[in-house]
């Protein structure tokens, strides 16, 4: 019989966030936020936030870090929509320890809404 | 300036008509030859034509030219000056009837790797223009003194005119002439580069260093692709020195120029809620006696820094979390930036008129308010408070004008971003 915990993991679907781009095994690193806006139209990331399904979200093995700029242009409008926790739990990484810190930098610049004025 | 492009082609072609009508025993020149399109100008020239930077510094009617280059050609210490030698070598360049160029660099001390390629950028693009016209320069001069010689021999203007041909091992360049522009190849070519320099020393950078060097990297090369414009060109180039005596701490440089949109000019263009936050900005400011010193170009840079600050920001979806590459640029070049026997990490960001020093007086900081909200901000002055003048030594107004942005960064990389390299041959 298969657990509710299976279950759950047999419902995610593996998504290559890098899926598209030209000689990607030859890289270390991603950054430019019109390469992540590019990504998320390939991913259909716009039909996915609202399709109920969880993913899991594959980075290469050779990716040590991606910047700011991509994981905005990537995920950014899919965390301002569906939240922190809601994002998290939908969208699982497999990646380096340091592209981990970098989504995480990523999720809390998505939602942190300050700018100098704030802070007369 | 001599004559434009459209008149010298407009001369050449009535020339033609008339050799072809004399060859054939005719009078008029009724049907004038076919000339073929001489093919697109680079963008880097239409961009400096646009803006007319002619400041006729060169206004005598001879032929040879002779330009002396200061003792120190950087626009870190000594910017006006070395503006305005840029400025007359493109003069000079763009005039088909000058001849003859001598570029005199024998008092040449300190030479910044921005500016060498500046040089090489406006030198090449105006001698490929020449060539099209069959308006020929002949181009000569001689060598600077002490390092200046390592960058003006290595990635200076002999390299760009494919003159010298020579490789120098202690010396790994990489070529602003043969990048990709594209985003993402470059910011890795850049990394692996800078790696690449390092392994001469047994070591690499950790992943953590490579995650630096992205952010470093990356966001510069994003923004000088996105904020140049569609008629822009921008350009990347590094130059690493091995000293003989084996070291760990490599000193290298990095430079990264666009040719397009100043950040004033973009920042002039925003909507939304950043044209809010300037104009609230600025209210503030009514009375403040800085507005002596520094005119709002100045203010606008400083602010462009800033966390959340894009002109790209706009209302709509794709880009309200815009404007945190910059500051985080920032923040880890003085992470990865190591001082080492008194020599600090430096950075300079010329755009239009304005000037921006690093060195590490200066530093981002965490703000925080009353709401429990913090912010990381750099203002230049001992309070980091965007409300008090920025230290004049620091954020300055230039005589000059550079048609786009270039950022120069020179630095060692800290150790604790190094592990040791172990060849795998």
């Amino acid at each position: 019989m298969i657990s509710r915990k299976d279950s759950a993991l047999k419902m995610k679907n593996k998504l290559f966030v890098t899926q598209g781009m030209s000689k990607i095994d030859e890289k270390i690193v991603i950054s430019g936020r019109e390469v992540g806006q590019k990504q998320r139209k390939i991913l259909k990331l716009d039909q996915r936030d609202e399709d109920g399904n969880d993913y899991i979200m594959i980075f290469p093995e050779n990716i040590v870090a991606i910047a700011t700029s991509f994981f905005l242009g990537v995920f950014g409008k899919s965390v301002r929509k569906l939240g922190r926790d809601k994002f998290t739990l939908k969208y699982e990484f497999q990646c380096s320890e340091t592209v981990r810190k970098n989504i995480i930098d990523g999720v809390y610049d998505a939602l942190n809404d300050v700018n100098f004025t704030d802070f007369k | 300036m001599g004559k434009s492009d459209k008149e010298i082609w407009r001369t050449r072609v009535k020339s033609i008509a008339r050799k072809k009508a004399r060859a054939n025993g005719t009078k008029t020149t009724k049907n004038r030859p076919k000339v073929p399109k001489i093919g697109k100008r680079s963008n880097v020239l239409n961009i400096i034509n646009k803006k007319d930077y002619n400041f006729n510094f060169s206004n005598s009617n001879e032929i040879k030219k002779y330009v002396v280059i200061p003792e120190s050609f950087s626009f870190y210490t000594n910017p006006d000056e070395t503006l305005r030698t840029l400025w007359e070598i493109n003069e000079i360049m763009s005039n088909y009837d000058i001849e003859s160029l001598y570029l005199d660099y024998s008092r040449c001390r300190e030479l910044s790797l921005d500016v060498s390629v500046i040089t090489g950028i406006i030198v090449k693009s105006w001698n490929d223009n020449r060539k099209l016209f069959r308006k020929n320069i002949e181009l000569s001069g001689n060598s600077p003194q002490d390092e200046a010689m390592h960058i003006f021999v290595n990635s200076g203007l002999p390299k760009h005119l494919n003159i010298e041909k020579r490789e120098f091992k202690e010396f790994v360049i990489l070529d602003p002439f043969k990048t990709t522009k594209d985003v993402v190849d470059d910011t890795n070519s850049v990394i692996i580069y800078y790696n690449n320099c390092i392994k001469k020393h047994g070591f690499e950078l950790t992943a953590e260093g490579i995650n630096h060097m992205n952010t470093l990297v990356g966001e510069i090369i994003t923004n000088a692709k996105e904020h140049c414009g569609n008629d822009g060109d921008w350009f990347v180039s590094g130059h690493f020195y091995k000293e003989k005596n084996e070291s760990v701490h490599s000193k290298g440089q990095l430079t990264f120029i666009s040719f397009g949109n100043t950040i004033y000019e973009n920042m002039l263009s925003v909507e939304g809620k950043v044209r809010d936050v300037f104009d609230n900005f600025f209210k503030d400011k009514k009375s403040s006696i800085f507005k002596k010193k520094f005119d709002k170009e100045l203010l606008y840079n400083v602010l462009s820094l800033q966390y959340k600050i894009s002109s790209k920001m706009k209302e709509k979806e794709n880009d309200i979390d815009r404007g945190t590459g910059t500051i985080k640029f920032i923040e880890h070049f003085e992470r990865i930036g190591n001082t080492l026997e008194q020599e600090v990490p430096k950075m300079s960001i010329l755009s239009g008129k304005s000037l921006i020093l690093f060195d590490g007086k200066y530093r981002i900081t965490n703000k925080k308010n009353s709401d429990g909200k913090s912010l990381k901000q750099i203002a230049f002055n001992e309070s980091n408070d965007l409300f008090i003048d920025p230290d004049p030594d620091y954020v300055k107004k230039v005589r000059y004008p550079f048609p786009g942005t270039a950022i120069n960064v020179e630095f060692h990389v800290d150790e604790k971003y190094l592990e040791k390299f172990t060849s795998s041959d």
